[in-house]
């Protein structure tokens, strides 16, 4: 079989199964995503403020000049499917976000290049990662009313796309575009340049030279635009409240204990934030699970994380010095079913990530992370079959032993994805029963008749739309799949 | 090639994807797994604090006043109950609230 070439497995080749398995992985959880009523807090705010707004283009420039935080492109998107909805609001805004969900899923299948029968098996591996790992929880449960890091997730796996194809005429431009849309919508979008960068590193040549050029420009562009022109400042200790080994500390408390030395906050939540996607712990910067071990309070869920994601990156350590021979070596041909590319890329993000978690720690900030880490882990996987294969009998036997319960682990951690969107069903439907009665209440409710009949509207659609109580879920449910 | 070992392996993720495309399927039929409902009186989904059943309920003119059957277990030793009984049993000051300005009488 050549480079290019898929293994023919029955009716379709391993490429085509491959996005068999991707289609069902993202039906079944857009399925869920399309259950859940648009969420109130930090999206209900929004919505308001963009129906306030005479068109997308305005809300684009209010952002930008207006905004403590710099993220035009987030609010023009949220006042653009505003105006699409026409009044069907849950249909757009969550339509939206499943359409997100499919794209990121199919987009991840794209970039693992699955050859062969040994290639699949990894993928249905790295599908499992991808949708089982926590970072990939916020991207379900939270939309604010539109999920921003899941798109920005979905742009560089994109930029990764674009950068392991041939060199077209047009991916420079693409590439580009890709980059200035995730800047203009969150912060994290400065990981498209790191994507692009890392990958042009390892070998990856699709995004040329010139293409990463103007990315770097533009990206020098964007901080000279935030910071120097419109002083959009940094989040300082007074804003939230924050993990610390092993208890959650108020803006009073890390005031009082970090105040005079912050830089060993900012250090221990990007150290924390690495050790989050490679370990499941600490979670929001605090050690939910060694807390829980000292306790003797252990959680099934707990230990099914720990132990999936230890394995799991015990054989992406392995594949390392693939990344470094990748390094070494140029162009990628070098590093022949590009292993040491994904890894080497995955680590690159990683780091971004966790850099830009330095004020605080965060599941979705990590998302992009997590999406990564999941491309690693096909390929590290992938290196172990070829592993299996080449030595003695016992140690493939304690291989097969460890793969296997990886992948019995993340099974359990991806079908608690199902769970965690019904809760978050209840939750949002909850909030919809509830909170409308407070605001009135604390004299917050709308006072335009047209803002008042669109907060009906919403409560209407939310209220309408059934979601399973807690109480009858299996009884193990929340052990098992809880958070 | 020994390939088999690291199929074997893989086994509970063709469990995964068996179990993905039966989720979609009984979605299809209407039976979707995780999102089965149960119906609630009103009394009911006060105790189990559902605040989007209560309000949906309410909405569509169910009496606050009225006692409605309420399954075992969910309010203690307790067969039927006002809306605002249950909600005081589970504690739940906010569903109270929201009954009280539908027209639950204290009393």
């Amino acid at each position: 079989m050549s480079g290019g070439e898929s293994e023919r497995l029955g009716p379709l080749s391993a490429r085509q199964w491959a996005f068999v398995l991707a289609a069902i992985t993202a039906v079944a959880i857009a399925d869920d995503l399309l259950r859940i009523p648009v969420q109130v807090s930090d999206a209900l705010e929004e919505i308001l403020v963009a129906s306030r707004s005479p068109s997308a283009l305005a809300s684009f420039w209010r952002a930008t000049f207006n905004a403590a935080y710099f993220r035009p492109f987030r609010i023009a998107q949220i006042k653009l499917l505003f105006d699409l909805a026409d009044g069907h609001y849950w249909l757009a805004y969550r339509g939206f976000h499943a359409l997100l969900l499919v794209v990121f899923v199919l987009l991840f299948t794209r970039a693992l290049r699955v050859r062969t029968a040994t290639d699949l098996v990894a993928a249905a591996f790295g599908l499992a990662v991808l949708t089982g790992l926590h970072t990939f929880r916020t991207l379900i449960q939270e939309a604010f009313p539109i999920n921003h890091f899941l798109e920005i997730a979905v742009l560089a796996l994109g930029t990764l796309v674009l950068a392991q194809g041939p060199r077209r005429l047009w991916t420079d431009g693409v590439a580009v575009l890709l980059f200035v849309v995730a800047a203009l919508t969150l912060e994290s979008g400065v990981l498209i340049w790191v994507v692009a960068v890392s990958a042009w590193t390892f070998g990856l040549r699709g995004i040329s030279a010139r293409g990463l050029a103007a990315m770097t420009l533009l990206l020098g562009g964007y901080f000279y635009l935030r910071f120097v022109t419109l002083s959009v400042g940094m989040p300082t200790l007074a804003e939230r409240s924050s993990g610390y080994l092993f208890e959650v500390l108020e803006p009073a408390q890390l005031q009082e204990r970090f105040g005079d030395r912050i830089w060993w906050l900012r250090a221990y939540n990007v150290g924390s934030s690495i050790l989050s996607v490679f370990f499941s712990e600490p979670r929001s910067g605090l050690f939910a699970i060694t807390r829980s071990w000292k306790e003797h309070q252990v959680i099934p869920f707990q230990v099914i994380a720990v132990v999936s994601s230890a394995i799991t990156t015990g054989f992406i350590l392995a594949a390392v010095p693939k990344a470094w021979r990748a390094l070494r070596r140029t162009p990628a041909a070098a590093d022949g079913d590009g292993t040491g590319a994904l890894v080497g890329i995955a680590g690159a993000v990683i780091v971004a990530s966790a850099v830009l978690s330095f004020a605080y720690t965060k599941d979705d900030i990590m998302s992009t992370a997590g999406a990564f880490y999941a491309v690693a882990a096909y390929a590290a996987v992938r290196g172990a079959a070829g592993a299996l294969r080449n030595r003695g009998r016992a140690t493939a036997a304690g291989l097969t032993a460890l793969l296997f319960i990886a992948s019995a682990t993340w099974m359990s951690r991806s079908l608690g994805i199902h769970h965690v969107a019904s809760a978050a069903a209840f939750k949002t439907r909850n909030d919809w029963g509830l909170q409308p009665g407070q605001w009135a209440r604390e004299g917050r409710w709308p006072s335009q008749a047209d803002e008042r009949r669109l907060l009906e509207r919403l409560r209407a659609e939310a209220l309408a739309m059934p979601a399973p109580n807690p109480k009858f879920d299996w009884p193990w449910a929340d052990r098992v799949w809880g958070d | 090639m020994r390939r088999w070992p690291f199929f074997v392996a893989g086994a509970p993720l063709a469990v995964l994807m068996l179990a993905r495309t039966l989720l979609i399927a009984l979605s299809l039929a209407g039976r979707p797994l995780f999102w089965a409902i149960e119906p609630l009186t009103l009394a009911e989904a006060a105790a189990l604090r559902d605040g989007g059943e209560v309000a949906r309920l309410l909405a569509d003119g169910a009496d606050p006043n009225a006692r409605y059957p309420v399954r075992r277990g969910v309010v203690r030793g307790r067969t039927e109950a006002t809306p605002l009984e249950a909600a005081r049993a589970a504690g739940r000051p906010e569903i109270v609230q929201l009954l009280l300005e539908s027209g639950a009488r204290a009393d």
